[in-house]
Parts: structure tokens; sequence; C-alpha cells
């Protein structure tokens, strides 16, 4: 008999503890549905409807895990989201909703920051002009530094105009780089980063020069800092040409060990720890990949706190020193021993010179057909990348990457704005890399969903229940003895699976099929719409 | 020549569709059966094998069609006459008063509704109906002599049987369902009082041979197709040795005693001396009756013995039977079995390990609802379950306080005695024996008194003079329950007009079929209190009378039957005192008495407590089960009776502190507390409703393997959300779904109320006929009697901010129930 799925529901009230099902309800439960997605997701909406009498007291609650296999294989995990009570004259029951763990991490807003790289910012705190100073003496000019302008007027010896920052998060500032500039002609000043906390200078600079500052708070990590410029005589500036200015600035704040957290890999262990408090994901970092591409200097220039955790993740999780592509979504509790919550995974996408099902499109599991899709539309094969983004200042910056293409396909340019995750040059051009090392070859996707009905046939040939395929493996397409397109040899028709929906009512799972854009570029895209 | 009744009925006007004159009936008319629509829950792929389960039924509304022979004269009695048909319909749909169809199947017999009874009536309630005539309607000679109308109707789910009051019971009345097959009564019993003596008689004890002693080859039998009574059979065997299978049992006396038993081989086959015969100190002669399904009760009547004696059988050799409910008492007939489980019994001491008294029966209807003092008709179908010869008296049927009494019975002498308050019929009859069933119509009127037995005239006198003064019929006693019958009532229908001699005759003929197969006729609708006067009170201990339970009984038809309950509380200002009453159904195919289900708490004497105290206990905010002892623990019986309820603990408490908190709590078997509710309490007695859970359902097919579930326990967990401080419990009282809640949105004085359905409304109790007045708020689930079931109906009035006072009395001032019927 070919391989069938036997789908049963677990839910669970908390840990490992399985809610107490005195009526067996959830062996009633029919209409079985479950979605995946790949990247994000990985486990998007599940749905099933129990039969019974709507008044009845049930043991399904609201924020329970809940767990559906195929025999002993979990094949979705997420959370009980809603309960719809069906008062239906044939047919009353109960029809409960649920959404992976990855949608709540879309309504978990950040909390703590890593890397603060703003001059300015909408809301308090980002460098403020501290009244209690001499700063009606000065004029700033925070648009792409900071820089301190003392007004011709009588300074005392010993005023200081100040501009003051305060992290305003779960953490203090450990770490402060930036670029210095300080010009006082023939007068006596001096710039100075001033703990606040603590009431002691951190760093100051008393001569014209310019050069590059990297404190690391030695005792005590600190909540308010100022950049002060000093007064050293009593004086009246006599040009603009006495200034003190600070560029490439990045406040980095102190994690949990007392250091600063600058890569996307660490950023995102301490992001799960952030959703771990929440309950939503587990503590476990063993599913996120290495990635320490040091963002110390570039990107997360929005470091704010009015952000979900998910967007935030995804803004750091797509930055690489290589171009490669990395993604990040949820895993189920069980892929890694012992634990009853979900898991964070961040990856490189599984390489498409290997396949984890095999599919022939005369195969009798295949419901209706579908359109296999060769492009090389302007979008899908690229030349060049330009990718603009806003400087530290918001003004418009921009780098680019090229890549030789066959000349059958002409010559096409693709200019990709680059979210608020890119500020610099190094980010813009890694971007850059990432984008079109996707886009050199034709396009090939699958135009419309494939349906399998019942099984599928794995690798190895065995026959694997439907219900087991999720988005993140990948499928190949038999029959074609020749490769396609730019493809190399062998590789044939092997699509990455972006999206399944399966249906227990017909056990049949819809497949999404495609190559995997990276993140950056769909956004791009979509941006550029 | 036998045709149906149909009619259209609204209030006091009706249409007969079959009149034979006018209208004719059709030959495409025939009952329709119910419509449900079925809901059932097929599981996901993981159901490969099992199919989809019924989770439930919801009737809907059904079309019929039929037609009419229309027979006129002219055009215009013809287009009168099917006019006629369409102004009744017309007026269908109306929820106050509806139209009805109303249908027998046969007129032969006879043609009126009994005043009390159902007789075969199916009444469809018409909600919209239309008539219309085919195109013969153009042909002239059709126009004036003869036309087909079609009948259109959109009819209610169910037919409808005749309201009925339910008859005011008490003692140990008992529906007889020993040995039938499909496990529906055979009728009702209503038996004198008796003392069982023996000790562990239907096996129930927890070491199941208790007091039992002989035979090696005697086994614990749990085989349902063996079993009569509760969880246990025995099994004998005899090869060698000992054959005898007893208890040592005292009688106390040397009066004479009957002892009993019930047998069955493995085969079914008939028990005889051959088998096994009773055994008191010595082997007994004894004699066998069959009570159906292969069992067969066995009897021998003796002097007791003054000290222990062996009692109980002793089998043949290489003979194998099965036996159950042993009984001797102190009688020189049987009577039926009692043990302390059953209604209306009591062990008196230890359970299944002492002996078990039964109140003596009544049964009584009020007489308006059952007496027409002008004429009318009694028709029994009595079943003897002692002969004649032995028990020389049976009465049938009593009224009360007229004249020398109106009465029927059995006599000494073989004759049956029917005396109408004036005249005394004493025909004589051969003794009928045990087993023996008689079809008696009592007739009276102004054609004066015929008694009929088994369809003919017996005896008869030309004049009858109207009784007075009555209040009660007492149906299978006296008034004073002195005199009983003991047999089985497998009908009591009364009707409201004489009867002819020819309707008798035909009558018999169609219902003597039925009893030929051992089979009841019509059932006895019965509402029993514990001491007869169809009242409860406020709680539930175990001191007599103190229940807040009534029990209701051979309610006729095979679907829940329409149910219309009125009652009224003792309370000073009625609902103003109590504006809250819970009223919990719980419709169980064996008695079991809610009495054992009820936490009674005890420690501080207090006299407004139930039991006489209350039990305290410091409540903090751990969320503790410290209070687990809470838990009582039920009988399996009765949880599988209720698997798969819903469950939710009625509990009366005073809280010394605030911000209490109560959960429900089942430890066993499956350990389950439900979410915490707040409370709102005050340092007085309260009444509060813990938070629904539902019980484990039983594993499909476990109980084709003898698997029964494990005992049952449940209580409630206390907790605060801040603070600490006492709380004392009275009682925690479980609750089953259906459970309804009445209460009284705004200041009601009054102290009854009606209720049927999803409707409620108090009562003027100072009016004469109890009109109905403001409507109660209704919650809930509906309360609807089941038919074949002990229906337990229990009850509690008071709130979270009323003090349920323990005394309050509800008493039912009347149930009745119109039977529905699925089919016929």
């Amino acid at each position: 008999m070919a391989a069938q799925s036997t789908l049963v529901i677990e839910i669970y009230s908390s840990g490992s503890a399985q809610i107490v099902d005195p009526n067996n309800l959830l062996a009633r439960a029919e209409g079985i549905r479950f979605a995946t997605c790949y990247p994000g997701g990985i486990y998007t909406t599940a749905s099933f409807f129990i039969s019974l009498d709507v008044t009845r007291w049930i043991p399904i609650k609201h924020g329970f895990r809940i767990i559906i296999r195929d025999g002993t294989r979990l094949v979705w995990e997420g959370w009980i989201a809603e309960v719809i009570y069906k008062v239906d004259p044939a047919r009353s029951g109960i029809e409960v909703s649920c959404l992976g763990f990855w949608s709540l991490l879309f309504h978990q807003i950040k909390y703590n920051r890593w890397i603060d790289r703003r001059f300015d910012g909408p809301t308090v705190d980002i460098w403020y002009a501290n009244d209690t100073s001499a700063n009606a003496k000065c004029t700033f000019d925070k648009r792409d530094r900071l820089m301190f302008i003392p007004k011709p007027e009588a300074w005392s010896s010993g005023e200081y105009a100040s501009l003051r920052y305060t992290l305003n998060a779960a953490s203090n500032v450990k770490r402060a780089k930036f670029t210095y500039d300080l010009q006082e002609g023939a007068q006596a000043w001096e710039l100075m980063l001033y703990d606040v906390q603590h009431s002691a200078s951190l760093w100051s600079t008393a001569s014209s020069g310019s050069g590059n500052a990297d404190i690391t708070l030695s005792a005590s990590s600190a909540a308010t800092l100022d950049f002060r410029l000093y007064s050293r005589a009593a004086q009246t500036p006599t040009s603009s040409s006495i200034y003190g200015k600070i560029t490439n600035m990045s406040m980095l704040a102190e994690n949990s060990s007392g250091s600063v957290t600058t890569t996307p890999t660490a950023i995102l262990q301490a992001c799960t720890a952030e959703a771990y408090s929440g309950c939503i994901l587990s503590a476990c970092t063993n599913l996120i990949g290495s990635n320490t591409y040091d963002l110390t200097d570039i990107g997360i220039v929005d470091d704010g706190l009015n952000r979900s955790l998910a967007d935030f993740m995804l803004e750091v999780a797509k930055l690489s020193s290589d171009g490669s592509k990395w993604v990040i979504g949820v895993r189920e509790s069980e892929a890694d021993a012992g634990e009853t919550r979900a898991l964070l995974y961040y990856e490189q996408p599984p390489a498409l010179t290997d396949y984890d099902y095999v599919l022939s499109i005369d195969e009798e599991v295949l419901a209706g057909g579908f359109d296999l899709v060769a492009s090389a539309m302007p979008e899908d094969v690229l030349k060049r990348v330009i990718v603009k983004f806003k400087n530290p200042r918001g003004l418009e910056d921009w780098s680019y990457a090229d890549k030789t293409i066959s000349t059958n396909y002409l010559s096409r340019h693709a200019v990709v704005t680059a979210d608020n995750s890119v500020t610099t040059l190094i980010g813009a051009s890694a971007l850059a890399e990432t984008i079109i090392a996707s886009r050199q070859n034709l396009s090939y996707r699958i135009g419309t969903p494939i349906t399998i009905k019942g099984f599928v046939r794995a690798k190895t040939g065995e026959h694997v229940p439907a219900s087991w395929v999720r988005a993140g493996k990948r499928i190949k397409i038999e029959n074609f003895l020749g490769d396609f397109g730019d493809e190399a040899t062998g590789t044939g028709f092997t699509f990455l699976i972006s999206q399944t929906e399966y249906n227990d009512e017909n056990e049949t799972n819809r497949l999404t099929l495609g190559k995997p854009d990276s993140v950056a570029l769909d956004m791009a895209k979509a941006s550029a719409r | 020549m036998s045709r149906p009744i149909l009619k259209l009925t609204k209030g006091a006007r009706t249409l007969d569709l079959n009149d034979q004159t006018k209208y004719f009936l059709g030959q495409d008319f025939f009952p329709p059966p119910v419509n449900l629509i079925p809901s059932f829950a097929e599981g996901s792929s993981s159901n490969r094998a099992g199919g989809a389960t019924l989770i439930s039924t919801r009737a809907v509304n059904r079309s019929l069609s039929f037609s009419v022979m229309v027979v006129g004269a002219s055009v215009r009695e013809m287009a009168r006459a099917v006019n006629d048909i369409q102004y009744f319909l017309s007026q269908a749909g109306n929820a106050g008063e509806p139209v009805y169809l109303e249908y027998k199947a046969s007129s032969s017999d006879i043609t009126t509704k009994p005043l009390w009874g159902q007789d075969g009536w199916l009444i469809y309630q018409v909600e919209y109906g239309i008539a219309s005539v085919g195109n013969e309607y153009a042909m002239l000679n059709r126009l004036a002599t003869n036309l087909i109308a079609q009948l259109s109707l959109v009819i209610r789910p169910y037919a409808l049987g005749i309201k009925q009051r339910l008859a005011s019971a008490t003692g140990g009345i008992l529906e007889d369902t020993i040995g039938t097959v499909d496990g529906q009564s055979r009728g009702l019993i209503v038996p004198e009082a008796m003392t069982n003596k023996m000790t562990n008689p239907i096996f129930g004890h927890g070491t199941w041979n208790n007091g039992w002693t002989g035979l090696t080859l005697a086994t614990q039998n749990t085989d349902v197709d063996f079993l009569l009574f509760g969880l246990n059979s025995a099994k004998l065997i005899y090869a060698s040795g000992t054959s005898t299978w007893t208890q040592s049992i005292n009688v106390g006396n040397t009066n004479t005693h009957t002892l009993s038993c019930y047998a069955k081989r493995p085969d079914g086959a008939a028990v005889t001396a051959s088998d096994v015969s009773l055994y008191y100190g010595a082997g007994k002669t004894t004699s066998y009756e069959s009570v159906g399904n292969g069992w067969y009760r066995l009897t021998a009547t003796f002097a007791g013995i003054n000290a222990a004696t062996a009692t109980g059988v002793t089998m043949v050799a290489n003979r194998s039977v099965y036996v159950d409910g042993f009984q001797i008492e102190e009688k020189a007939y049987v009577t039926p079995l009692a043990y302390g489980d059953m209604l209306g019994c009591a062990w008196t001491s230890t359970a299944h390990a002492s002996t078990s008294t039964r109140t003596v029966a009544r049964t009584r209807v009020i007489d308006d609802d059952i007496f027409n003092p002008a004429q009318g008709c009694i028709r029994i179908v009595y079943k003897f379950t002692v002969g004649l010869a032995t028990l020389t008296t049976q009465r049938l049927f009593t009224l009360d306080n007229s004249g020398t009494t109106f009465l029927a019975q059995y006599g000494s002498g073989a004759q049956i005695l029917y005396r109408d308050g004036t005249t005394t019929l004493t025909p004589a009859i051969s003794n009928p024996a045990e087993g023996a069933i008689d079809i008696l119509h009592f007739v009276w009127g102004p054609s004066g008194i015929v008694v009929y037995r088994n369809g003919s005239s017996i005896a008869s006198n030309a004049t009858y003079t109207p009784v007075s003064g009555q209040t009660n019929l007492y149906i299978g006693s006296t008034e004073g329950v002195t005199t009983h019958g003991n047999g089985i009532f497998m009908d009591f229908t009364v009707f409201d007009r004489e009867l002819s001699s020819t309707e008798v005759a035909a009558d018999y003929s169609n219902i003597a079929q039925v009893t030929t197969g051992d089979q009841r006729v019509g059932s006895v609708p019965w509402l029993w209190s514990s001491d007869g006067d169809d009242d409860v009170v406020n709680h539930n201990d175990t001191d007599a009378n103190d229940d807040n339970w009534i029990v209701c009984g051979g309610i006729p038809g095979n679907a829940p039957a329409v149910t219309l309950i009125s009652a009224e509380s003792d309370a000073a200002s009625g609902w103003i005192t109590l504006p809250t009453l819970y009223l919990w159904l719980l419709a169980l195919e064996d008695f079991i008495k809610p009495t054992e289900w009820v936490i009674d708490l005890s420690g501080t004497v207090d006299a407004s407590s139930s039991g006489g105290q209350y039990f305290s206990v410091s409540v903090d905010t751990v969320g503790t089960n410290s209070i687990s002892s809470l838990a009582a623990t039920i009988k399996f019986l009765l949880f599988k009776a209720l698997q798969g309820h819903e469950i939710a603990l009625l509990v009366r408490l005073y809280d010394e502190g605030s911000n209490l908190q109560l959960a429900t709590y089942l430890p066993s078997p499956t350990f389950l507390t439900t979410d915490f509710k707040s409370l709102t309490t005050a340092a007085a007695f309260r009444l509060f409703l813990s938070p629904f859970a539902a019980l484990n359902d039983s594993p499909p097919g476990f109980v084709d393997y003898d698997i029964n579930p494990d005992d049952f326990s449940f209580g409630i967990t206390l907790k605060r959300s801040t603070g600490t401080a006492n709380v004392r419990l009275d009682y925690i009282m479980p609750v089953f779904r259906p459970l309804l809640v009445l209460s009284a949105p705004n200041v009601l004085g009054s102290k009854g109320f009606h209720y049927q359905g999803n409707r409620a409304v108090i009562y003027n109790e100072a009016t004469a006929g109890d009109p109905t007045s403001y409507p109660l708020a209704v919650s809930g689930d509906a309360i609807e009697l089941m038919p074949e079931r002990y229906n337990i109906l229990l009850s509690l009035l008071g709130d979270t901010t009323h003090n349920p006072t323990i005394a309050t009395v509800l008493t039912y001032t009347k149930i009745a129930v119109t039977p529905r019927w699925s089919l016929l």
C-alpha cells in the first residue's frame, strides 16, 4: 500500500504537558489543513473542525501549543489563535485556527538595542541638545554628523555645549566608536565624550586634528552619554572654522555577557533570548548558523524600539560578507532534542545541487498540471545591480556589483533601493553582490502550484506521505534528460519548495516552487513596485 | 370496517378528513417518519476504518402531502367542502393555538382520545398548509360529485401524543424490565412494603461473593448476557463436593417466608428442578416462572427458622446456571425483588452487606386529570406476578373519598370486584396463575356499570350513581396503601366516556396481540418523591425526606417528551427571597440515589447547614489541593451512566474573606482541574456554580470487552487571588447537563412558575388555575423527560447573593408530558 497520512492532533497546555481531553475531542478533528512557507515560517497556518455541541466545555484554549502529527512525525507546530463557535443548523462545532510561532514575532516589539548608528531620530534621547549647558551659544548640525559650531558670543572658561544620548533600552552603552574632528583655531576648545551617569570623561581631545576613537567602557556601561564642546578659556569664537565634529558613529549596547553584539548570528541569538522571555521561542540557538559578518560599522541604522522582532531580524539576517544568502524563520520544537518550544533557525537555503523529493510529470500522484516557466525577463537576469541607500545623514548614496551574463540575454541593469539596514557603501556593495549572485542565469519556476495527492517519492525511492512535504525542502522534476537553461549538468529541474498547503480532506499538498529569492531582492522588488 | 381517523383540530374546532360522508382519506396517506438531520464527526485521515460518529441530531420540520376525496352533490357544496379544508389550514402557524392533524390507525376500537393515557394517537402540529385540486376539477361531472383535494403540509418534526399528567408516586415502585430483551419496561409495579433478609442479594459487595459459601465452582460473572442486577451475577457449576450456594441467614422468627431468586441456563433453555432448586436448610420444593430472555424466577415458601440457616440454592450434578437477585421475605408469596439501591428501598446498614427494606409504594393521580365522575372507562392490562390463588386480593385502583369507595380488585374467592361507590359487582373468574395477563375494561356512566374481561362483559348493573368528593385515583393500591396488587400494570388508560361492548371487544382484539408478546400496551407515567407529596427541600442529605430530587418514569413515547413543569417554593416572598432556581436532569437506565454523590461536609455544628454541620477550611493563594479531601468518590455505575457528560458543582459556602476563586476538580479517573472562577462572596452562605468540565467518555468498543470504567471522583479546589481566610463549606453537589437556570429579572413576589422548553413564567398562585404572569429569564438547557429512563430531576434555589436556605421547600404542583413519537 502506498504511504498514507494518518493525521492526529496534540495540544499542550504547557511544556510537554498535553491537555486532558476526556471526551477524545481531538480524535474527532476533521478538515485538517496546514501550510508552511520558506523562508520565514516554516509553519504558517493550520485549521481544523470538531463537530460538537458548541455549548459544551472544551479543553482547547487559546495560546496552547499545537502539534499536528502524521503518525509520530511532526508535520506542523504552532499555537491556537482563534476558536470559532459555529452554530449551524446542519452542523455545529468549533473551527480552530492556528498560527505558527513565526507569526508572533511580528507582534513582539523589539526591546533591546545592539548597534545604534543614528545621529538623530524622531524619538527622544537621540543626541538632543541638553538645556542645562551653554547650548544657546552653540549651533548644532546633526544631518550626517554631530557638529558643534560655537556662536561668536563670549564664552566663559569651562562653559560647554552638549548633545545627550540615552540608550533607553534594556542595556547600556558598552562601546562607542566614531571619527572626530576638532578645529579650534587659535583658541582653546576641547571635544569630549562624557559619561553622565558616572560623571566621568570617557574620551577627549583639546587640539586641532581628526582621528578615530573606539572607546570601550571599562568598568560600568553608561545609560547616558554626552558629546561636549568645552570652552577652555574666556573667549569669543571668531569664525565658523572653529568646530567639533563626530562622524561614523556607532553606539554598541552591552549584552548579558558584558560585551557587545555585532554579528548577525550573535544578534539573532540575542533576539532568541528576547523571544524566549516572551514564551514564544526556545532559548536554544542550535539552529542559528554562523554568520560572523561584523555589523559594527554598517547596517542597522534604525535600531529603534518601534519595530517588531521579526522585522528587525529579517533586516539583520540578510547581511553577509560574501554575498551568500541567509534566511531566517522558526522550526519545530522537536528539531532539537528535549525542546518544547519552537526554535529560531538561521541558515543558508539548501543548495539546489541536491534534492529531497522526486516527481515525475506523468506520475499518478500529480493532481492536475503545471507550468514550467523559464524566464530571462529583465528582473530575472541582471548584469549590474545598483543599490541605493540612505547614509547616516539621510542622503542618498549608492554602490553596485557587476557580473558577466550570457550575451544572448542582452545587458540589463537593476536599481534596488535598500532598506534602512544599509547605510554605508560597504553594506550596499555587499547587498548588490548578494542580489546579482542569484540573477546571473535564466530563472525558472513553476508558474502555478503543483498539487500532489497521497504521497511523493523521496530521493531514496521510498514513498513519503504528502503531509510530510514542507517548505524548505527541494523537489526534483524528472523526465527531462537534458538540463535546463543555464543550470549545470546534473542539477536538473530542482526547485526549492517555498510554500505548501496540505488538505487532509483529500490528502493533497499544494506546492509552490521556485528558486529562492533573497529576502533583500524580494523587498527591493516590492519597493520598486 | 376499520378506517383510519384523521382530523384537523384547532382548540375546540375539528374537521374530520375521513368522515366517510363528505371526506374520504386517500390511500396515499401514511404516518411520516421524524425528520432528523444527523451530524457526524469523521475525524482526520487517521480514521481509516472507523467511519463517522454521530455527534448530534436535529429535528426539523417536514413536508406531508396526501389526498382527500371530497364528495358533494353540487358545485357549491363541493366548493365549500374544499374551502373548509383550506380555511383550517390557513390558521396554521399560531404557536399559541396550533392546528393539529390527529391520526389514529384504526377507528374500529375507540374513536375518542383518552382522558389519561395515549391509546395510539399520533398528533402532528401543522405549521403551514395548503389545499389544492387537480385538473379533474375542469370535468363538470367531477366538479359536482367528487374531487381529489391534495393537502400539502409542513409539520413539526415529531408526532405528538396526548398530554398526560404524571401520577404522584412514592415508595418502592418500579418499572419491570426484568427479562425484557430490548430493555423496555413491561409495565409499572406498585408493590407492598417488604424486607429482603438476604445481605448480599445481587452480589454487589466489593467482594462479590461476600457472605456466600458452598460450591467450589462458583465464579463471578460480569457478562451482561447473564446479568440482571448491578455488576455481577454468580455462575454456578456443580461437579462434586458441596452442591449448595448459600448465605447464612437468620430470618428471626418462624413465620412463613418466601425465598426467591433468578436463574438462567447458559444455553437459555428452561430452568427446572433438574438444574437448580432453592435451598433453606434443605432443598425446597421450587416453582419456576419464566420472566423472559431465558431468565426464570424460582420461588419457594416455607416456615422460617429462628436461627442462622443456609439460604440459597442447591445444584444438580453436572449442571450450570447463573443466579442473581436473591430474596427471602416474611410473606407467604413472592413480591418483586428489593435491594437497598433501588428506588424506594434502603440498606438497613452497610450496602450489600445488610438486609434491604422497601417502603410501601403508592401511585395516584389527582382525579380531575384522570377521572370523569359522570361516565368513563378504565382500561387495565394486568400481569400477575403471583397467582390469585396465592395472593387472594390484588387491588387494581381506588378512588378515595368516594362514598363506599369506587374501586376494582381481584378478590378472594376467585372473583373480580368492581364497585362504583354504590353497587358492587363480583363476577367469578377462575384463578389467574402467575404470569397470566388480563385485559380489563371497567365502564361507568348513564348506561350503568360493566366489567369486561378480555373483551367480554362478565358483570354489569343498569344504573350508575355518579360519585363525588374524590381527590385522587390510586393505581394498584388502596388509599391507605394497605392492600396492593404487586402485579404489573402493562396499561392503565382512562377514557372520559362510556365504551360500548363493541368498542371494548374491538379494543381487546387490538391490544391482545401486544400482550401476547409480553409487551406493554401503555406506560403509566409517574413522579416519585421520597415522602409522596411531590416536594423537595433545598439540600440533600441522608435524613428522611431531606432530598432535593424527584424521579420521573414511565414516560411514554420514544423521544424526549414535551415537558411542562409547574412548581412553587415556600420562600417567604417567593422569587424575591430566592430569585434563582437551578434545575438539572439525569436520565439513567438504572436508578442511582443522588444522595450518594452529594458531598455533605461536617465539622462545625450549625443548625442551618445541611446535615447540621459545615466544614471550615483556610484558603490562601496557593490554589492548593489541600482540600482535595472534599472530593467524593462514587461508584462506577453512575460514572458509566455519565460518561461523556459535563459536570459542574454547586457549592454552598460562606466566605470569611474575599477574592475567592473556585475550580472544579476531578482527581479521577482523569486528573483535571478547570480554570479558576472568581467569586464575589459574602460573610454569609451563598450558592456558587463551579466551571463545567467534561467527564471521560467510554473508549469505543470497550464495553464489548466487558471493560468497565473505574470509580469516579469529583470535588472543588479553592484559592484566593490575595489574602488568606477561612471558608465555610456546607455541601458540594454535582450538577450535570441538561442544566436549566430560571431567574427572576425583577422583584417578583410570586412563588410559583410554569416551565416548558425555553419558556418560563411565574404564576399567580393566589388565583384559581395558576394563570401565567411575568416571564422568567431562562438560560441553560431544556429539561425534557426521557422515555424508558429514571429521570432524576434535581433542584436548588439560591445564588451568589441569596442564601440557599436549606429548609426551603419546592413543591412540584404539576408535571405533565406530551410524548413525542418518531414514527408510530
